[in-house]
């Protein structure tokens, strides 16, 4: 019996033996695994960063060219070779091309386009009295000749590079005859963490000047401006009513302020002033909050629409303000007669949209609801409908600074 | 008890001044160095570097010799790639820089054209240190070919058994033999001795004779 359980014992520590080896064996693969995902991971977080450096850089050696072409006229390269930092994917180099080639298209000046030269990359073979040689049709000119022609051709050789805290860019032209002379080479070079001047291929700047463009935006996005407003309020006349309140013309001022740097909320606190000779004098203060609907960020280039809703609370006084009170005709003319200052003070509640350009002028249109009103016969309705009565239709155009 | 005093008065202005350096301070700051690409320099070069990150110079004159560490953040994240290959490549500017000037203070090296020859284990490496090289010898005056030298595939197979000490000599001597590298020409090698090591060698073959310029 004891003999039968010391068999057992030894049969169930060889089969844990065995599991415990094929555990070890999957062990590695499976922590090595976890490392190839993790570099995966790293190499995504970095090709982001990579990416922008090396179009940034690639804008730099052709804004260079346009104002220095490698060559006296315009000439057709053939894009030879383009590397990407060890360690990066092939993805890389494919975007590399595409950028240069937009580049290139657009913007002619540079003196170099690219050339379509498919025996160049092919893998060519040339028996001569040295031997026979096996390789690409640009390494070897002889041979390119036979196969595409003779013809003045130049090969471009692009490298990027990561080295150590640097991306740097080294670009060749290299003249495809038997001796293959490089007649032209530039490294540039840009430090990590250096902001990318996010060029447009059309125009291209120096970095300077883009540099001096990105501050001015920057400056133009500031969380607070201060607006000049000019505003004309309408009125209707009211059922009862024979004389239509006159439109009342607002100057107004004072802060807009953003919520965010994407400038899709914004608030702004105005203070106003009214005066029509003989006619009216007011005053008003304005709160408002603004929605961006044309776009999740405010648009540096295009027009931005708002929406927006607010409140206001206007006081006016002048002859020219009694149709604005909630009293009868012959009580108007009463007032009207008499020496006593005419007045009316009111809330309004306004709705509207906006459109902004560049942050600096702005045209809106609103209408209002004047709750004091909700039961007038004095002043109507824009839009009548059963839901909200709308007392009061407005354009503004805003300055901002 | 004097000697100690003074001797705490002389020192601990470096001592503090060093505290935080990121290289061998005291108080380093706790960070991933092998992530950080740091560089010592006095602190001339590093106001011209990072301009607002150290304070300006003191109008009295400042009596300690200061020096600043910028470290930045290296590119590649530490793993991406064989440690090796980091080594060599991030300094390849500097090593390509100082190869030029050694080639151009080179007697017989005005009015030849140069090729670049690289001999690294791994090609994608080699391509970025034979192209670096290539331009840092563009960036100096000397005109500089695409053009490979050429060997006959037994020779290739000769020298592959060869230690790096003989096996390049070897291959100077046939690339002059076989006219790869004429009269005019000159290759420029930069080799590993030994697949282990990161720092690159320099070599020149001129007219069929070979020598290790570093």
């Amino acid at each position: 019996m004891s003999r039968r359980r010391l068999s057992s014992a030894v049969w169930i520590a060889l089969a844990l033996l065995c599991a415990g080896a094929a555990w070890g064996q999957r062990a590695p693969r499976g922590a090595e695994a976890a490392r190839q995902e993790e570099l995966v991971r790293l190499r995504r977080e970095v090709a982001g960063e990579i990416q922008l450096a090396a179009f940034n850089l690639l804008d730099e050696l052709v804004y260079g060219w346009t104002q220095a072409p490698p060559f006296g006229a315009n000439t057709p390269l053939v894009l030879a070779d383009v590397t990407v930092p060890v360690g990066m994917g092939t993805g890389l180099e494919s975007l590399l091309e595409n950028h240069l080639s937009t580049l290139l298209l657009a913007n002619p000046s540079a003196g170099v386009t690219l050339s379509h030269c498919p025996a160049c990359a092919a893998i060519v073979t040339h028996s001569g009295p040295e031997g026979t040689v096996i390789s690409r049709g640009l390494d070897n000119p002889e041979a390119l000749a036979k196969v595409a022609g003779e013809a003045d051709r130049y090969g471009l050789y692009i490298d990027v590079a990561a080295e150590g805290a640097w991306l740097v860019l080294r670009a060749r032209i290299t003249r495809l005859t038997p001796e293959l002379p490089i007649v032209w080479s530039r490294t540039l070079s840009a430090a990590v963490g250096a902001p990318s001047l996010l060029r447009s291929p059309e125009g291209l700047k120096s970095a300077a000047e883009a540099r001096a463009e990105y501050l001015d935006v920057l400056n133009d996005r500031s969380p607070i401006t201060v607006p000049i407003r000019f505003a004309v309020r309408t009125y209707t006349a009211g059922v009862e009513a024979n004389i239509t309140p006159p439109p009342v013309i607002w100057l107004q001022t004072g802060v807009e302020f953003a919520f965010t740097q994407a400038q899709a909320w914004t608030g702004s606190v105005l203070v106003g002033y009214a005066w029509l000779p003989q006619a009216y004098e007011g005053f008003m203060i304005q709160g408002r909050l603004s929605r961006l609907i044309s776009g999740e960020t405010r648009s540096l280039t295009g027009p931005n629409v708002y929406l927006f809703c607010g409140g206001a609370v206007m006081t006016l006084e002048g002859t020219a303000v009694a149709p604005l009170q909630n009293i009868e005709t012959d009580q108007i003319v009463e007032l009207l007669e008499g020496d006593a200052p005419i007045r009316a003070a009111f809330a309004a509640i306004n709705l509207g949209l906006e459109a902004r350009v560049g942050n600096r002028v702005g045209a809106s249109i609103f209408l209002e609801t004047m709750p004091a009103y909700a039961d007038s016969t004095r002043i109507g309705e824009f839009f009548q409908n059963n839901v909200i009565d709308f007392h009061s239709f407005g354009v503004e155009v805003t300055f901002c600074f | 008890m004097t000697v100690l005093i003074f001797m705490a008065l002389f020192y601990a202005p470096s001592f503090l001044s060093g505290a935080q350096d990121p290289l061998d301070g005291w108080a380093a700051p706790d960070v991933d160095l092998r992530r950080l690409d740091c560089t010592p320099m006095d602190m001339e070069a590093a106001r011209r570097e990072a301009p607002g990150a150290l304070p300006p110079p003191s109008f009295r004159g400042d009596f300690i010799e200061r020096r600043a560490v910028i470290c930045r953040g290296r590119l590649m994240p530490p793993g991406s790639r064989r440690a090796q290959d980091e080594a060599v490549l991030q300094r390849l500017r500097d090593t390509a820089a100082r190869f030029a000037g050694a080639v151009k203070a080179t007697d017989g090296a005005e009015g030849r054209t140069w090729m670049v020859q690289v001999m690294h284990p791994r090609p994608a490496v080699g391509a970025k240190i034979s192209f670096a090289l290539k331009n840092a010898l563009m960036d100096v005056g000397l005109p500089v070919s695409d053009r490979a030298p050429a060997l006959a595939v037994a020779d290739v197979q000769v020298l592959g058994a060869l230690p790096p000490e003989q096996g390049w000599p070897l291959a100077c001597a046939r690339w002059a033999a076989t006219g790869s590298v004429r009269s005019g020409l000159g290759v420029v090698a930069a080799a590993l001795r030994d697949d282990r090591e990161t720092i690159l060698h320099l070599g020149l073959c001129l007219d069929g004779a070979w020598r290790w310029l570093r």
